[in-house]
């Protein structure tokens, strides 16, 4: 049951206007991988010291696993310093009294549209990292096929859980009045 | 005469002779490794012994299973209890059963029993299947389904008359869905490939071979004599679709009962499939080059929920198989889909054939550069990769034109519908409220454009081509259409 003291938010939020993705979305995104690639490339370093140290030519398998290790490591960089921003720039969300839409992509752009009506039910899920800055994904089931579920990440978890209250209050009432 | 709830409600056991039937099935699945194994193994001996043993022990505990396993139907849901070990109970709410279907093979047939595949909208495998009833048993269970989904009628002379026939097909028609179906041709191509993969068929010895088999025919067919053995062959192959199809579809009915569809067909294996008619989510109407020559189409629906499983699959796949021009019109009426002739057929913008064309000048560029890079050190090679490429996209790109010239789409009253396809050509229609999810993609291309790509997504959306997809479209246009499917604003 939506609290009485979240309804003037709930309502600011279904405005039909285009909001981006929270703030802290990007950094925590941006943390992971770091974490993650920092990870797999300390590990590459290892086996590359442990393979050079095998070779008596050392120059040469040297550059030969530099060269892999940044065959691997630069579009790591790329994606974490601009694609992830760019993707954090391109996607947005917007709510109206009957749906709810997210806008995403970077060079393919889709705007996915899903009428309340047709909300089957709702997911709030969050992982640790994500918990740590407060960040959690909607989603959202349907009876559709490709688009059974549709995601939407990086809300604030308050927003998402709002959100959530708020479709599951729609199909309550939807259900009881058909 | 209502079926009395108190009949179906005691646990009930399935037909005595079920097991026969369960394990006649994992029978045929076992012969082959088993044949294998004993095989391979040379004699049956110490480790095949283990593992005969263990097939037969399988077998039996599905025997057992079979035995043990109980159904009853209560006030509100279909319960099913399982298992040998692990015990199941599974309810299944009657009013989620959106279909019951029957499978019959031949022996069931004689013995008057059936395999009944029970279906939900949930999708995926039939949500309870009972192997098997009594045939008298499954339609009590249908007429208390009936009953409680509020829409069978008691009316006992109504009941008597079974529904009205929409379709049949007379021996003519299955000749004709033989010839358009072709399976021979598809027999024949996995034939091909088996020989050709086990190595008895391949580039060295074909010649060899043509060369043995007319030596042992003893004949020498000079060039007529080919393509009259050809000819022979192809008609064989003709003759053995229309057997094929025969089979398949031999006493094909379409009923309606109320508000049910009624399909059964197959002269060895029978299928009877119940499809109800406010849960068809989709129909498409589809003509192959064979069907527009013979003037026939086939008619497809999908109900909520698309079904992975070939058997329970088809009600929805071969609803109609093959339908005369005066029947569409009848059938379309049934399913309740405006005639195709009605709807408010929309083009797309005429520049949609150049950005196609345009597409597949760009994507052909890496093959005929290829050419040109091998051109330059084999140049015999180069050329006829380049002659083949140009040949290639010559012909892709006259169909991709004709492809967005043909494409119509339509959003009147609710109910969207396209017409796509140059040599297959398909209707596809989505009912009023299937779309569930509206998506519009725009390329890097589109923006220029200002176009993007329509795709509207419905239950059942599944396999081979059951998708309402528009690309090309205004941008403006592509906002209004799709909002106003969905019911919005």
């Amino acid at each position: 049951m939506l609290r009485v003291s979240d309804e003037p938010k709930l309502a600011s939020m279904i405005d039909e206007r285009e909001r981006p993705m929270a703030s802290a979305w990007l950094r925590c995104e941006r943390l992971g991988g770091w974490f993650v690639g920092l990870g797999v490339l300390a590990a590459m370093l290892f086996a590359a010291v442990v393979t050079v140290s095998q070779f008596e030519r050392r120059l040469g398998v040297t550059l030969f696993s530099g060269g892999i290790i940044l065959v691997v490591a630069a579009p790591f960089l790329w994606y974490q310093i601009t694609y992830l921003a760019l993707r954090y720039r391109s996607m947005s969300w917007l709510a109206a009294p009957d749906r709810i839409e997210l806008r995403k992509g970077v060079w393919w752009r889709k705007v996915i549209t899903v009428p309340k009506r047709n909300v089957q039910h709702t997911d709030v899920t969050q992982g640790p990292l994500q918990r740590r800055f407060g960040i959690a994904s909607l989603v959202i089931h349907t009876a559709g096929t490709q688009y059974a579920k549709v995601e939407i990440p990086g809300l604030a978890h308050a927003d998402a859980s709002a959100l959530r209250d708020w479709l599951i209050d729609a199909k309550r009432k939807q259900d009881a009045g058909s | 005469m209502s079926t009395d709830a108190s009949e179906l409600n005691p646990w009930r056991r399935l037909h005595p002779l079920s097991p026969i039937f369960q394990v006649g099935k994992m029978l045929r699945a076992a012969v082959v490794p088993v044949v294998f194994v004993v095989f391979a193994a040379g004699s049956v001996s110490g480790f095949t012994a283990w593992a005969l043993g263990a097939v037969v022990v399988t077998i039996i505990g599905y025997a057992i299973r079979n035995l043990l396993m109980r159904y009853r139907v209560t006030d509100d849901d279909l319960v099913i209890r399982d298992g040998l070990l692990f015990r199941k109970e599974r309810h299944v709410p009657i009013e989620r059963i959106n279909n019951v279907d029957l499978v019959q093979s031949p022996l069931m047939r004689v013995l008057k029993v059936a395999e009944a595949r029970f279906q939900t909208a949930g999708g995926g495998e039939a949500e309870a299947v009972l192997k098997v009833l009594a045939v008298a048993d499954v339609e009590r269970i249908q007429q208390r389904l009936a009953q409680t989904q509020g829409v069978g009628t008691t009316d006992a002379s109504e009941r008597e008359e079974r529904g009205r026939v929409l379709l049949r097909l007379p021996p003519g028609e299955l000749i004709r869905l033989g010839l358009i179906s072709n399976r021979g041709v598809v027999i024949l191509a996995a034939a091909f490939g088996l020989l050709w993969e086990t190595n008895l068929i391949s580039f060295d010895n074909l010649e060899e071979r043509f060369d043995s088999l007319s030596g042992q025919l003893e004949i020498s067919p000079g060039p007529w004599g080919t393509v009259l053995a050809v000819g022979v062959f192809l008609l064989l192959l003709m003759i053995f679709s229309v057997v094929w199809t025969f089979l398949r579809f031999g006493e094909y009915e379409l009923r309606r009962d109320g508000n049910d569809f009624r399909l059964s067909c197959g002269l060895l294996k029978k299928h009877s499939a119940t499809i109800p008619r406010d849960r068809i989510r989709f129909v498409a109407v589809r003509a192959t080059p064979l069907h527009r020559l013979f003037r026939r189409v086939a008619v497809r629906v999908e109900t909520g929920g698309g079904v992975a499983d070939q058997d329970s699959n088809f009600g929805r796949v071969w609803f109609a198989p093959l339908v005369r021009p005066g029947e569409l019109a009848g059938l379309l009426d049934d399913l309740g889909v405006p005639r195709l002739e009605t709807f408010e057929w929309h083009t797309l913008p005429r520049v949609a054939a150049w950005r196609a064309t345009k597409k597949l000048l760009l994507v052909s560029i890496i093959p005929m550069f290829a050419g040109v890079c091998i051109a330059l050190w084999l140049p015999r090679v180069g050329v006829s990769v380049l002659c083949v490429s140009a040949v290639l996209f010559g012909v892709s790109i006259l169909f991709a034109r004709a492809g967005v010239r043909l494409l119509r789409w339509s959003d009147r009253g609710g109910v969207m519908a396209t017409r796509t396809g140059v040599l297959m050509r398909v209707h596809a229609i989505a009912m009023s409220g299937a779309p569930q999810v509206v998506t519009l993609t725009e390329s890097p291309f589109d923006r220029r454009h200002e176009m993007v790509t329509m795709s509207v997504d419905t239950p059942g959306a599944g396999p081979a081509g059951t998708t309402i997809s528009v690309p090309y479209l205004l941008r403006d246009d592509a906002v209004g259409v799709s909002h106003r499917l969905v019911g919005i604003g």
